[in-house]
């Protein structure tokens, strides 16, 4: 805050102070036009995190049973992980056009790879004892993996569920300022574009409040749901 | 009381190897109706290799297991029912006891309108009634391995397997557990196979013991317990057997090792 409040008086015009960002997120909540953007961006947000989430859970749990799909995925896995997220985001782009198809498809495969790979090295190190208990007792496949597999995901879900909604939140701005005229992130573009830079940190830390809020209520509250059995 | 003639379990001439190394080397074995019967063998000489054979998780390198008469691991053969209670208790942590119990009774053949009951009984039983709906992990280790021993006997399975189901707990508890599970053994007439190393162990639970030479397992002899029932822990007669036991048992153990 201090460094924030020198910061912009050295920095005169391209730094604003607290104050007027206050004044100018208070503006921004008042405006129609703020909700709108937040809304949509919130469901790209949901949605490609959704997409990516599931994809990857189901992705990865395939590799992490299954030898054969562990050595055709592991490689793609790893080429997926060390690829910088912005390049899928251009890349989509170039390919998709700048549909809202787009964006979403961009997000997903952005974060797919990072999901993939949590859930597989957490069915690698499964509880293999409880594998044969389930077999002994000839649990019928489906119903094992309900009850003894997916459970054990669970952590190892929510990180990666966390991780996930993270990086989808902080890729979506990117995403949009790239190459979407509305929501969020292009109207923090728009107003750096425009040099209005108090308006521009203001979306911005709401941004990011809004976020945080959800990432620690709803995920957190989750968590504690899911986890209560242990002692 | 036609006991000899009811056999629940036969293996015959089995061998195990793993790659090249041989775990079990020939085993013969037939097991009858409501026999409790323990088996003894130095450490690393199979006897978890030979259980997991004898549930249905690993098919024997050779030779033949039978259950109720019909061959288990022959093509198209179904695996029979059977109870495991492992060295440790292998409960599923986010699910209640009753959970737990109702998972292995889904896929047994008991009626979905008997569950109920038979829960209730074997938890009223072993003692542990009021844990019926506690998650496992809130439960002491004697505890657990009671909720274990339920889930066995609950899936009316043609024999239950125990494999060193005391060693983990302290000598007090496992002592109690091991008076309960002969009066339980007692009033279900289960037919069980409990491995051991404690030759004191063996002594005071079975019926007959069958001894295992050191690894790769034989078959060295099988011993019927010359002393009746009920029996005590402190009895000097079991003491008597023991030391007999060891005597003629250590000789073999040690000697194999040359
Ligand atoms: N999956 C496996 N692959 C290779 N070797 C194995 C495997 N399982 C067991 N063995 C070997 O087979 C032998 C018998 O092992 P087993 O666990 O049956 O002994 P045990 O009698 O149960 O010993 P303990 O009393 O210590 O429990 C050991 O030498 C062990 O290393
Ligand atoms: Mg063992």
């Amino acid at each position: 805050m201090v460094v924030w409040i020198i910061l912009s008086i050295i920095v005169r015009p391209w730094i604003p102070t607290p104050v007027d960002t206050v004044i100018a997120m208070y503006r921004a909540l008042g405006s129609g036009e703020f909700y709108q953007d937040l809304l949509l961006t919130l469901w790209r947000v949901l949605s490609a995190f959704a997409g990516a989430t599931v994809v990857g859970s189901v992705l990865g749990i395939l590799v992490g049973l299954s030898r054969r799909a562990d050595a055709f995925f592991r490689p793609l896995l790893s080429i997926g992980l060390a690829v910088p997220d912005p390049v899928y985001i251009i890349f989509t782009i170039l390919a998709l056009g700048i549909g809202e198809q787009a964006g979403f498809v961009a997000l997903t495969i952005a974060i797919t790879p990072f999901v993939t790979n949590i859930v597989r090295s957490s069915v690698q190190a499964r509880d293999l004892t409880l594998d044969e208990m389930v077999q002994v007792y000839r649990i019928p496949f489906w119903e094992a993996f309900w009850a003894n597999l997916v459970p054990q995901l669970v952590p190892a879900l929510l990180t990666a569920v966390r991780n996930s909604f993270a990086l989808s939140w902080k890729l979506v701005v990117v995403v949009e300022a790239l190459g979407q005229p509305e929501g969020l992130g292009a109207a923090i573009f728009q107003s750096f574009r425009l040099l209005r830079m108090r308006e521009m940190l203001a979306l911005a830390i709401l941004f990011t409040i809004l976020m945080e809020l959800i990432e620690r209520g709803a995920l957190g509250r989750l968590e504690r749901r899911l986890l209560r059995w242990r002692a | 009381m036609n006991k000899s003639s009811d056999i629940v379990l036969e293996v015959k001439d089995l061998g195990v190897s793993f790659e090249d190394q041989e775990a079990i080397g020939k085993i013969d074995l037939s097991v009858a109706r409501g026999e409790f019967i323990a088996i003894l063998g130095p450490s690393g000489c199979g006897k978890s290799t030979l259980l997991n054979v004898l549930s249905g998780l690993l098919p024997p390198t050779r030779g033949t297991v039978s259950v109720e008469g019909r061959r288990m691991y022959g093509p198209e053969s179904e695996a029979p029912h059977v109870g495991y209670v492992f060295q440790e208790h292998r409960l599923l942590p986010w699910r209640s006891v009753k959970k737990n119990l109702e998972l292995v009774l889904a896929a047994s053949s008991v009626s979905r309108q008997l569950w109920d009951d038979k829960i209730n009984d074997i938890l009223e039983i072993l003692h542990i009634s009021r844990y019926k709906d506690s998650w496992p992990l809130r439960l002491s280790g004697g505890e657990r391995q009671r909720v274990s021993i339920a889930r066995a006997l609950l899936v009316e399975p043609s024999y239950v397997m125990m494999d060193e189901p005391f060693s983990t707990l302290d000598e007090l508890t496992a002592r109690t557990l091991r008076q309960e599970l002969i009066d339980i053994w007692q009033r279900t007439g289960a037919t069980i196979v409990f491995v051991t190393h404690s030759i004191r162990e063996a002594t005071f639970l079975a019926d007959r013991i069958i001894f295992l030479t050191r690894g790769p397992a034989n078959v060295d002899d099988s011993y019927s317990v010359p002393i009746g029932r009920p029996r005590d822990y402190e009895d000097p007669r079991i003491g008597q057997v023991e030391a007999e036991i060891v005597k003629r048992v250590l000789g073999v153990w040690e000697l194999e090792k040359t």
